[in-house]
């Protein structure tokens, strides 16, 4: 039984068959073993190398598609040397330098326990080797399909930003009539109510240039302490409370309500150019989502679009603590624009995450430095970390951790950054943990900083 | 006795502000009260328990930090005192299971999605301002310049 056994190792085999020196081939990079549809006779063990098999059929780049794959230890021609068919399903090219044994056809049977055909003694072995092929055919299968539902979802993705871009257009239009319209009315304002003396341009400027100042609680406290200093109606006590005036002039409070109402257009216009600004930068984000960059330069600095990133979100981050290591000199092929879209996301998704949870002092790091090369920006928050069941998710749009909806929910940030990533040949990936979650964008290095 | 009280709230101070501003009209029979937050509101309330006072209606955003306003609406269930007031979500987006549940946990009575048109909702506000009054069994009587004449009829004519 022994001998039986070792006849069915793939040692003994290499050993016993494919061992003689006159029988071994050494192929360079890219030469032809076999051809589709010619005879064979014999067949081959791989000693070392890698060696592809093609039927001719293009994949969809149009290159001709990989069929087989043999590896070190696999054999060749087995389809032909064992079916009646005698030729080669596929044509076989060595992918690198390979060194392979034959054995032909008419090749005796040696055997310790009276095996009496090749057949009879290499069917294990066959078996095994076609199992295993058709095991790496299904893991393909497999992979495309996966490869084919993301191709689905960046068209799904395509398709909602050409949409949104139709959108944005149009209410870029409404838009601009609002802005122009309220800033027109803002100026035209000022003038008119100068006319009628400084004081009510002063509270007009006030209402105009600071809104409502005081929070609606604080407001209510002060209202009441006005209302029995001055003993004036209680509307008019709460509208000076907000607009942050602890004291009034005494001969103001005759004409209060006038006042009030000037200071009161100067809100609503305040307000309105809040609004807009805020419908821009919707419209933005969603006009972003649609566009294609197109002006790519070779050699952007990824630290320089880092810092300006920073700057632009600055104000809002100040309210936690920042630290920057900014290592990576290198530059990439990308676009400036785009890249500081991807920064300012980033952080600002960092810095409202690590404001939600008031455990920790919140802290955010951003890191750049140049691994081998590609160049590598983390950005590390100390937030309350992504839901698992949304992680899988957050890419997609409509998806948002920002359930408080302060400002801003649409859950289009991360989508945004994906597809600028996309289209700068990077990658980026996410772990996330109550307390640190890292967001780690890759992009292939172009060049050495001069710096 | 103090004024009956409307209290509103909207995390976004702008929104609040024009909020008020539409509401004015009330300010002479009613105590118009604005609020930035659930917390802030819940806090207000506590005062107002406090000076003995009744809040006839909300006006209330949905989606807000901390809080949103089917969850805090969801809360004042469990107080008797505001068995009678009436509650209006005022929201800009909500989902369909959003509004399932301002529905079924909220208890809502009217809801006006933004952006909303003065008369439209003033109307409502009325609407609701009547039913509020007359259910607290307050005497309406001073406040009928305030009130839905159809809907205070309506109330009315079933009672007889």
């Amino acid at each position: 039984m022994t001998s039986h056994n070792s006849e069915k190792s793939q040692q003994w085999f290499v050993k016993t068959y494919f061992s003689d020196e006159k029988k071994m081939i050494r192929l360079k990079e890219g030469e032809t073993l076999l051809e589709k549809d010619h005879r064979n006779d014999r067949l081959f063990y791989l000693h070392d190398g890698v060696m592809i098999g093609y039927d001719g059929e293009l994949d969809i780049h149009g290159m001709p598609a990989e069929k087989l794959l043999c590896e070190q230890g696999g054999f060749i021609g087995l389809h032909s040397f064992f079916s009646k068919r005698a030729e080669s399903i596929f044509t076989i090219v060595a992918k690198n330098d390979c060194l392979v044994s034959y054995i032909d056809r008419d090749q005796p049977v040696i055997t310790e326990v009276g095996a009496t055909s090749l057949a009879e003694q290499f069917m294990p072995l066959v078996i095994e080797r076609l199992a295993y092929r058709q095991e790496v055919m299904c893991e393909t299968i497999r992979q495309q399909e996966k490869a084919s539902a993301q191709v689905q979802e960046y068209q799904r993705l395509a398709t909602l930003g050409q949409l949104s871009a139709g959108v944005a257009h149009e209410l870029n239009n409404a838009l601009a009539v609002i802005t122009r319209g309220s800033e027109w009315l803002s100026f035209i304002g000022e003038k008119l109510i100068s006319r009628r003396g400084e004081r009510e341009k002063e509270y007009y400027r006030l209402g105009l240039e600071k809104g409502h100042a005081v929070s609606s609680r604080d407001a209510r406290k002060q209202k009441k302490l006005l209302k029995e200093k001055y003993s004036i109606h209680e509307r008019d006590a709460h509208a000076i409370a907000t607009m942050g005036l602890t004291e009034i002039d005494d001969d103001l409070v005759e004409k209060l309500s006038e006042y009030i109402k000037v200071w009161e257009m100067g809100t609503t216009l305040h307000d309105l150019r809040l609004a807009s600004e805020h419908c821009e930068h919707v419209v933005y984000s969603m006009k972003t989502l649609g566009a294609k960059h197109e002006s790519m330069e070779d050699q952007v600095r990824v630290n320089d679009s880092i810092r300006q990133a920073y700057i632009l979100v600055e104000n809002k981050l100040r309210a936690v603590k920042v630290e920057m290591d900014l290592q990576a000199e290198g530059t990439i092929r990308g676009n400036r624009g785009g890249l500081i879209q991807i920064w300012s996301n980033l952080m600002k998704n960092a810095l409202e995450a690590c404001q939600e949870d008031c455990s920790d002092i919140p802290e955010i790091k951003i890191i750049s430095q140049e691994i081998d090369e590609q160049i590598e920006v983390a950005i590390i928050d100390n937030g309350p970390g992504i839901p698992s069941d949304l992680l899988p998710k957050i890419f997609q749009p409509n998806v948002t951790t920002k359930k408080k909806g302060l400002s801003f929910g649409l859950g289009l940030g991360l989508t945004l950054v994906q597809r600028l990533i996309d289209e700068h040949l990077g990658q980026i990936e996410v772990d996330s943990q109550p307390g640190k979650t890292i967001f780690k964008v890759r992009f292939p290095k172009t060049g050495v900083s001069d710096e | 006795m103090s004024k009956p009280i409307i209290m509103c709230l909207d995390d976004q101070r702008e929104v609040l502000s024009a909020l008020m501003k539409d509401l004015e009209e009330f300010v002479d029979a009613f105590e118009v009260i604005d609020c930035e937050s659930a917390q802030e509101a819940l806090e207000e309330l506590e005062t107002i328990e406090d000076e003995d006072g009744n809040v006839l209606l909300f006006v209330c955003d949905h989606i807000m930090p901390e809080k949103t306003g089917v969850e805090f609406l969801s809360e004042l269930r469990e107080e008797s005192r505001f068995e009678t007031a009436r509650k209006i979500l005022l929201t800009g987006l909500a989902t369909h299971e959003d509004t399932i549940d301002a529905i079924n946990r909220g208890d809502i009575n009217f809801y006006i999605s933004k952006p909303w048109k003065q008369d439209n909702l003033l109307k409502v506000i009325r609407q609701q301002l009547t039913h509020a009054l007359i259910d607290s069994g307050q005497d309406h009587t001073p406040y009928m310049q305030w009130l839905d004449q159809e809907t205070l009829y309506k109330i009315l004519s079933k009672r007889v």
